[in-house]
């Protein structure tokens, strides 16, 4: 199980409280697929991605980057258990997506990075210690299921 | 490789923090220092508080070589070379490349810290593709 010290757990929630999960989701998803186009070959069927602007007004990506960031919610609100809340979503990653575990580590990064943009001079380093362990975290509960 | 393209949108991003390179430099480090403790390892001989001098030095010396490789992206290898000896035989730095990815994403955070909506999609795919070769010119002699 994670050990988060009080002072971490606030500063994910102080973060998350200001978070549209809508906007950051659908920007760190789209970034995803324009900094690593290698990623779009799980997206094969979200239509046009031939471009950078053309993959940020994608309505589909749109639609599943606020899914996966909203799924994001779920391991703040269980910080303590996020190995069980991520468990499903593991088996699914693994056996029906065939994603490459490596995968969550670089959206995690990139949500980080969105995150600062949002944030500018508040996302601190404490902030950023704080996400990048939280994003560790989700990175290593959806592999866990792997096989 | 990075197109004509990534070399405009590095150099554009690279304008914007012309005048705050020591602030960059240093906030880099000591996010990295912050966010990845086992970074701290390479530096036993400094004193990595919040706001030392040794950090905002080191800081600048890191965003200067940073913008020397900026100012010759068609030949990277030549213009680190010295760096690239320094990091394979003297620092060795381990693994080669994956600390300097964690160096590379802190002065992302950094970058898109200060430069908000203005570090665009576009943008932080060029940074992350020159960061990326400026690590791997690093790397380049380690065996």
């Amino acid at each position: 199980m994670v050990h988060w010290t009080a002072e971490e757990k606030q500063l994910i929630t102080s973060v998350w409280g200001k978070v549209n999960v809508e906007e950051c989701g659908a920007e760190a998803l789209a970034r995803l697929l324009i900094v690593y186009p290698w990623t779009q070959r799980f997206f094969s069927n979200f239509g046009n991605l031939s471009s950078p602007t053309a993959i940020a007004g994608n309505p589909r990506v749109r639609a599943h980057g606020k899914k996966v960031l909203t799924s994001f919610g779920e391991a703040i609100k269980n910080l303590d258990n996020i190995k069980a809340t991520y468990s499903k979503l593991s088996e699914l990653h693994c056996d029906k997506l065939h994603v490459d575990p490596e995968n969550f580590r670089l959206l995690g990064d990139i949500l980080v990075i969105v995150l600062a943009s949002h944030f500018g001079r508040d996302f601190t380093p404490a902030c950023q210690f704080a996400w990048q362990k939280l994003v560790g975290v989700v990175a290593h509960a959806l592999a866990r299921q792997y096989h | 490789m990075l197109t004509c393209e990534d070399k405009k949108l590095i150099q554009a991003v690279w304008e914007k923090v012309a005048g705050c390179q020591e602030e960059v430099g240093g906030e880099t480090l000591e996010r990295m220092f912050v966010t990845y403790p086992q970074t701290k390892t390479y530096f036993p001989h400094f004193d990595l508080h919040h706001g030392s001098d040794q950090i905002r030095c080191h800081g600048k010396k890191v965003v200067g070589a940073l913008g020397t490789a900026v100012k010759n992206l068609d030949n990277l290898s030549q213009a680190l070379s010295e760096l690239s000896n320094l990091h394979a035989y003297n620092l060795r730095v381990d693994p080669p490349c994956f600390v300097l990815q964690l160096l590379a994403q802190c002065f992302q955070v950094v970058l898109a810290a200060h430069l908000g909506k203005d570090y665009t999609p576009e943008k932080h795919a060029a940074v992350d593709k020159f960061m990326s070769a400026v690590a791997a010119v690093l790397a380049e002699k380690y065996r």
